[in-house]
């Protein structure tokens, strides 16, 4: 859990070694906190300009609040070139069966934000939301949404892939289900965001605040990003991953266990015959699967899964760190990966400068280091000929 | 090499000069404190293999310290094999005899016990090693001498 990153490195076995070194790498692959206080910011004052009295929109209580990876905490560096998506719901109040087209909230928000000169030139339509592009590599894609009065409390209705009918989701559903299965109490933002008109993001977590079921469907997704790389149709995607991990969290604290076990556990639950069905857990009816229906993508996902699988497993059988990074960069990346051991080493360096450190016996009179040893290592400076 | 050493060395007007400490003393303190290293003794010159692993994460090294008494100890890893190419063996602190670079020439006198000074640094080179070849970087500080030019 917690404090993944506080160990003490020169007391902590294999397994809190490799940990740490993926919660640095989460770390980095995140949105920045600055990224993510500029996302707050600019989404908070949309939320404002929508609402206003002069807007169109201001009989329909407009509320914007954010959906997916970074309501859920699992942000992930997207590939090179790309920028992070912040995805967020415009809920209107409005019953949407007298809106048969969706289309038409979509096109009410843009002509409000088209008002702004602040805006103006920063919208970009998509086909069934509108995009605000901003600098620092980040963009806020706003999704119309209307309550679904028939469904229950956070049930909502989006318009579908297409735009062109409604579609039943849950966001703050799904969010709450990932929270219950990672174990983790909602935050007081999450407890009050159904009685906020504008719920805040949740607040950036560095990743050593990060449970091991947040961690884990990150370096899903990272794996997904490289592996599929190449055939980027081929991918499936982050709300399957995410269900997926959440359905197989057993508890197990450790995140390089949890994928291994996790991981291990989707491939024993594939059908024998036919396909695996993922469903939205905040939503029976919804199945999150349905590209499988396509033989080539479930292929790719089942054969990807088990090459996963094998990386993992190797992971934990590594004869040092330089093939333990080897794997690691092969998995999640190259400079990402570097740049967390860096991390790490640095930490060590700083025991060393405390003159905290030391030798001590390991068993079979092997000599290691340690933060709690009788035998100091004395200053010196490492020399070279050249 | 030797003798530039020397050149630059400033000239006290009289040294004091420290006490070696012989090889049968040196074996005696190692036996001590590393009873799992393997010694021995030819006349005045002590040799060790002993064992490393300065995290759980890290491989485990065998490792062969020499020393002659009064002269710089040699620190060699024999196992596994160091994945250092040639051309990056000064920036990795390794002599042109493969042999590690531990300390600066007067950080180490021959008055010191091997166990309390060359054995921890060479657990502290180890480490810096693996994060080199996890990072590509070598984290480990120290210096290396002025590149020579001209003459």
């Amino acid at each position: 859990m917690g404090g993944l990153a506080t160990i003490d490195l020169l007391q902590a076995n294999r397994s809190e070694l490799l940990d740490d070194v993926l919660v640095r790498l989460c770390n980095i692959l995140q949105l920045s906190p600055t990224q993510f206080s500029l996302a707050e910011s600019h989404y908070h004052a949309i939320c404002d300009w929508l609402g206003q009295e002069d807007s169109e929109l201001n009989q329909f209580d407009p509320d914007l609040y954010p959906q997916g990876s970074v309501a859920l905490g699992t942000t992930v560096k997207p590939q090179v070139g790309e920028e992070y998506d912040v995805d967020l719901v415009c809920e209107l109040n409005v019953d949407y069966r007298r809106v048969p087209k969706p289309v038409l909230l979509l096109d009410l928000i843009e002509k409000r934000m088209r008002q702004s000169e602040r805006y103006r030139d920063r919208l970009e339509r998509k086909k069934r939301c509108l995009r605000v592009n901003y600098e620092h590599d980040f963009h806020l894609d706003i999704l119309p949404a209307c309550p679904d009065s028939g469904a229950g409390s956070t049930c909502l209705v989006v318009p579908d892939r297409e735009d062109v009918r409604w579609r039943a989701s849950n966001p703050k559903g799904f969010v709450n289900w990932f929270k219950h299965q990672s174990a983790l109490k909602p935050s007081v933002s999450f407890a009050q965001k159904a009685m906020d008109s504008a719920a805040p993001l949740p607040q950036p977590q560095s990743a050593e605040q990060k449970n091991t079921l947040q961690l884990s469907v990150q370096l899903f997704k990272r794996w997904r990003d490289r592996h599929y790389a190449d055939t980027p149709d081929l991918a499936p995607v982050s709300i399957v991953l995410t269900t997926l991990m959440g359905d197989h969290y057993y508890g197990e604290q450790s995140v390089s266990s949890n994928l291994a076990v996790s991981v291990q556990a989707i491939l024993d639950s594939l059908p024998a015959s036919g396909r695996l069905i993922v469903v939205n857990p905040s939503h029976p009816q919804e199945e999150l699967s349905e590209r499988w229906k396509e033989p080539a993508n479930y292929l790719a996902f089942m054969s990807g899964l088990k090459v996963f699988k094998k990386k993992l497993t190797d992971l934990a059988n590594t004869e040092d760190m330089g093939r333990q990074s080897a794997l690691l960069q092969d998995m999640f990346g190259d400079s990402v990966t570097k740049a967390a051991f860096a991390e790490q080493g640095g930490s060590i360096q700083k025991v060393r400068d405390a003159q905290s450190m030391g030798i001590t016996r390991a068993a079979g009179g092997i000599v290691s280091l340690s933060s709690i040893a009788s035998t100091p290592v004395p200053r010196n400076t490492f020399y070279g000929d050249l | 090499m030797e003798t530039s050493r020397k050149r630059r060395l400033p000239k006290p007007p009289k040294r004091v000069k420290v006490r070696s400490i012989s090889a049968a003393d040196q074996l005696k303190d190692m036996a001590a404190k590393h009873p799992a290293f393997v010694g021995r003794r030819l006349g005045n010159q002590a040799t060790w293999e002993g064992r490393f692993q300065p995290t759980p994460s890290c491989a485990v090294y065998l490792v062969r310290i020499e020393a002659l008494a009064g002269q710089r100890p040699w620190v060699t890893v024999l196992d596994p094999e160091l994945r250092i190419p040639r051309e990056q063996w000064s920036e990795m602190h390794r002599f042109s005899h493969g042999d590690l670079c531990l300390h600066l020439h007067e950080e180490w006198t021959p008055d010191q016990f091997i166990a309390d000074t060359i054995v921890p640094w060479t657990a502290f080179w180890l480490v810096n090693y693996e994060y080199w070849l996890a990072s590509g970087l070598w984290l480990g500080g120290g210096k290396h001498p002025e590149p020579r030019t001209g003459k």
